[in-house]
């Protein structure tokens, strides 16, 4: 273009003044393109966090709100609640691996009874429920106050250095952070309410076979139910509802393995699984191994129990956006869980014989769902 | 959370860089649109469609930049509210009942009296759906 314009001499004085302006103009760019392209990004990153400050907020004051109005403690929870979002906690050391799943087990153990604790004493009046509930609750709080600290870190960094590279980390993943915000954004509105959510879709398929038989606990938030079917027996588990929490699937796995000496002729999970853009929301898909998320403590206490005593694991899950996981759980997905119901009763029917015992296991919150 | 996060929002908006620098493009846009029309009148056709190409090409930049600056988390949501539905159903007589959820409300939970039997409901589902726009 500059050769082109050059082409061309100026016909008067302005023309002239134009020229050499627009001469200036990409010598300048030509040096400063790269710092140009850096403040409209970090432009970009800036108005990100703008709106996650406000959503960050607005999750606090909800928690604070929400304990207030349901723990009815005489003071104010606000400190306590503020210090709660700072919380976090250390991995155990990986150098050398053998036995880091059971320290790591204990140390969620320890956190899980820790903010179990902590909650209580903020929340006295809060029935178990509401507990499980404004757990999760100021879960959902604790992770848009990271994710907006994660994000102002980068952007301070970048703005400071103004290296390019710091910033486009945080422009190019901008979408998934919108999306996981949403999704925690549309968290709060769950746990206010206790409705159930889309990561309970498990818990639902259990509940939908365990209903109108007797449960007992069987672990920690954990409960279990024999059901009958078509000559065989389904031992049912899920975690206990209404509150919202996720149970303690593996101990349970294990117990029902042990005090039936691992005769069980095979174990089928169900649950939530993130889809693909694309794919039906609700959807089911069939699979073989542990379906369940986490840590990673449970899914590698079924995977052992299971090979010990060389029982099949059988995968069902309901496919869903990352975004409706913590989010009231949408029409498609209940239907999904009610579809997932018939593929255990199909996978039952095929894979197993009368007299056999089957393990079902619903993973999943189970927020909402009661048993 | 002072200190730190007032710093940010004392640049809200465009950086002042970029402010100034759409400004100069846009000062340079009028100029070479108007050597355009200039050049146009003195039946100076080729230097003309030159000049008019720079100063459209320069707004259309502007609104590019404007149009690019936008962030993706400003379609997001505060907090989606979702209209979330209880559907009642009466294991007596059966009939279907669909009412706004309740605090307090989950599945499988005993709810209030049947409408046309007088027994008791029960909860049988729960779902989330999107909230309809007011047309």
């Amino acid at each position: 273009m500059y050769q082109l314009i050059s082409q061309f001499p100026p016909s008067n004085d302005i023309g002239s003044i134009f020229q050499f302006i627009f001469s200036l103009a990409f010598l300048v760019y030509l040096f400063y393109a790269q710092r140009i392209q850096t403040m409209m990004m970090l432009k970009q990153v800036e108005g990100a966090l703008t709106k996650l400050k406000v959503i960050r907020d607005e999750g606090r004051n909800v928690a604070i709100k929400t304990v207030k109005e349901v723990g009815k403690l005489k003071d104010d929870p606000t400190p306590h609640i503020d210090q709660m979002l700072e919380e976090f906690v250390i991995g155990p050391v990986d150098l050398d691996p053998a036995g880091i799943v059971w320290k790591l087990q204990q140390i969620v153990n320890v956190r899980e009874e820790r903010f179990e604790e902590e909650v209580k004493a903020i929340a006295p009046e809060a029935s178990e429920s509401e507990t499980h509930n404004i757990e999760n609750l100021i879960e959902a709080a604790m992770a848009l106050n990271t994710i907006y600290k994660v994000i102002r870190h980068f952007y301070l960094l970048g703005k400071r250095t103004m290296n390019i590279y710091i910033i486009l980390q945080v422009q190019m993943i901008l979408p998934l952070i919108a999306q996981e915000v949403e999704a925690y954004a549309s968290a709060l509105q769950a746990f206010v309410q206790g409705t159930p959510i889309g990561d309970g879709a498990g818990a639902l398929t259990a509940a939908i076979l365990m209903k109108g038989y007797e449960s007992r606990p069987v672990a920690k938030d954990t409960v279990i139910a024999e059901v009958p079917f078509e000559g065989r027996t389904l031992i049912v588990m899920k975690a206990q509802g209404p509150g919202g929490n996720v149970g303690r699937p593996g101990d349970a796995v294990n117990k029902a393995m042990e005090e039936r000496e691992g005769k069980i002729s095979q174990i089928i999970m169900i649950d939530a699984a993130a889809k693909l853009e694309g794919e039906e929301l609700g959807s089911i898909a069939e699979g073989v191994g542990a379906a369940i998320g986490g840590v990673g403590v449970e899914k590698y206490m079924i995977e052992e129990v299971a090979t010990k005593y060389k029982v099949p694991l059988y995968a069902v899950v309901i496919k869903e956006d990352i975004k409706d996981v913590v989010a009231p759980m949408k029409e498609p997905i209940f239907n999904g869980a009610e579809k997932a119901v018939d593929s255990v009763k199909r996978f039952v029917r095929m894979r197993s014989k009368e007299g056999d015992v089957v393990i079902v296991v619903g993973v999943g919150n189970t927020v909402g769902i009661a048993q | 959370m002072g200190e730190q996060d007032r710093s940010i929002y004392s640049t809200f908006g465009m950086p002042r860089m970029l402010l100034i620098a759409l400004l100069f493009i846009g000062i340079l846009s009028i100029v070479s649109l108007y050597l355009g029309f200039d050049a146009y009148l003195s039946d100076k056709q080729a230097r003309a469609s030159l000049y008019l190409l720079l100063g459209t090409g320069g707004f259309a930049l502007i609104g590019y930049m404007f149009f690019r600056s936008k962030s993706v988390m400003e379609k997001v949501e505060m907090i989606p509210q979702l209209e979330v539905i209880t559907t009642l159903d009466c294991p007596s007589c059966g009939l279907k009942n669909i009412r706004a959820f309740q605090r307090g409300d989950y599945l499988f939970k005993e709810a209030e009296e049947c409408t046309r039997c007088k027994g008791k409901t029960v909860i049988a589902k729960i779902h989330g759906r999107e909230r309809q726009k007011p047309k």
